[in-house]
């Protein structure tokens, strides 16, 4: 009699554990879905944000017409192809484009960037330096909305990966997710600026 | 080691000194109910039976430690509540409004919604000290959705980009942790054992005062007794108030650890909090 209650208290303890661990993966699941669509904002508020910089600048900058050109060109690219990846979520082949068209993007303006810090009285011109700001800090939100997705995944991973999570993990179907990693050969060569 | 194990690390030493203060607040129970006890023993009133462990009497010195301790982390809890706007407000910060045009504001801003997107917490009300030239900044609030960080102005003014977004990691650190939740909650518990050596001290100055008043012989036997109880009392309160603030100190010192290393793992460099930490150093020694 007493074997057989202690066998079911024993039974009862391993099942809670077992959904515990259960609610724990699919809290840290969604957390990196979750932070896998905030990189999705911060690029959207970068491609609205970048035509109006672009037109506040070009009245100071009017003599680097190439180099807004350009950013406004790499801008609707990216734009074009993000809409395409957005409609087919998991091919690898728009994804591939797009993370090129956005390391074009990033060249473009930090050439942007450089070419303005060129200019002194430009440099002192305190609307400039707001545009900068902006500029700044919207390419800092796109890779802190990467690097917190990347921290994300290490930590579902980890979970996931852990014995004995590794058990329920496996036999409930959570599949290790994947970090962002630069995929183009191309994009790890540092940027060259010619002037 | 890296910033996710030092977390980890501090994260540990946390849980553990949470216990140690646990562990002295029950033993504050415990020699409140001992002293109970030899004071019954000592007095008139009881006739023996029982050990220091359990008496006739325990049940009413639980009950009354609760009750003391509890309503003085009750009325202490009340009192910190009030929420982080509160403190802003009370010292005089004011309020930065999301459409301003200040390019040090704006930076501010923006360094701060870069943060929030690193650490994934919403951003909280952000303040400024104006008038205050000296480089600091706080957090108050007990949840995320009602936190405040205040920044001086002579932070904004003094720290260069990547070193006030070292400083903003830092305190998102804190809010991201509860930190501000488990310091008024020690407080808490620390105002209620304060109650204790509060209690004492009045009942040891009650009698004083009563003791040059009485004329009959009766109340004479008690006042020694009620006495010595009170300074019982006071004596553990004081003692236990000292231990406990001895931990609450060890645990703020691992919170601003973690803090540190989060601040690292959320801006990726430790270069900017550094720089931070150096400037206001020498600010401090001049």
């Amino acid at each position: 009699m007493t074997t057989g209650v202690i066998f079911l208290i024993v039974l009862a303890v391993v099942g809670f554990f077992c959904v515990s661990v259960f609610n724990g993966l699919v809290t840290l699941r969604n957390h990196f879905k979750n932070a896998f669509a905030q990189i999705d904002v911060q690029l959207q508020r970068r491609y609205e944000l970048i035509p109006n910089l672009v037109e506040a600048v070009k009245a100071y900058l009017g003599h680097e017409k190439d180099t807004l050109t350009q950013v406004i060109a790499a801008r609707n690219q990216a734009a074009g192809l993000e809409k395409i990846v957005a409609q087919n979520a998991g091919n690898a082949e728009a994804m591939a484009k797009l993370s090129q068209a956005e390391s074009v993007l990033t060249g473009a303006l930090t050439k942007l960037m450089v070419v303005s810090e060129a200019y002194p009285d430009l440099k002192a011109n305190s609307t400039i330096q707001n545009l900068m700001e902006e500029l700044k800090s919207t390419e800092n939100r796109v890779g802190f909305a990467r690097q917190a997705f990347n921290d994300a995944v290490m930590v579902y991973n980890i979970e996931r990966e852990k014995f004995p999570n590794s058990i329920i993990a496996n036999t409930t179907g959570f599949q290790q997710a994947l970090p962002l990693e630069i995929s183009h050969v191309e994009a790890r060569e540092p940027v060259r600026i010619s002037f | 080691m890296d910033f996710f194990s030092r977390q980890y690390r501090a994260r540990r030493t946390t849980f553990r000194l949470v216990v140690y203060f646990a562990i002295a607040v029950v033993l504050i129970f415990m020699a409140v109910n001992a002293l109970l006890y030899v004071t019954a023993v000592a007095s008139t009133h009881e006739q023996g039976g029982g050990t220091f462990l359990w008496h006739i009497w325990t049940p009413q010195a639980l009950l009354g430690t609760l009750i003391l301790v509890g309503g003085g982390s009750l009325l202490e809890w009340l009192r910190l509540r009030e929420g982080g706007k509160a403190v802003a407000e009370m010292l005089g910060a004011r309020r930065i409004d999301f459409a301003t045009r200040d390019s040090q504001e704006r930076q501010f801003l923006n360094v701060t919604e870069e943060m929030a997107i690193a650490s994934g917490t919403p951003v909280p009300m952000l303040y400024i000290l104006d008038g205050e030239m000296a480089i600091n900044a706080f957090v108050a609030g007990y949840n995320a959705e009602q936190s405040v960080l205040v920044i001086t102005q002579g932070a904004l003014a003094q720290l260069s980009r990547d070193e006030l977004q070292g400083v903003i990691g830092h305190e998102f650190s804190h809010i991201l942790n509860g930190d501000m939740r488990i310091n008024m909650r020690l407080l808490a518990i620390l105002a209620g054992i304060l109650a204790i050596g509060q209690a004492g001290g009045y009942l040891m100055r009650s009698v004083t005062h009563t003791s040059h008043r009485s004329r009959d012989n009766n109340k004479n036997n008690n006042v020694p007794v009620v006495f010595i109880f009170g300074l019982g009392l006071w004596l553990i309160g004081y003692i236990g108030l000292f231990f406990g603030r001895l931990i609450k100190a060890a645990v703020s010192r691992e919170r601003e650890t973690l803090a540190d290393a989060a601040s690292v793992q959320f801006t990726r460099q430790a270069d900017g909090l550094a720089g931070a930490y150096i400037k206001s150093h020498k600010q401090a020694r001049v």
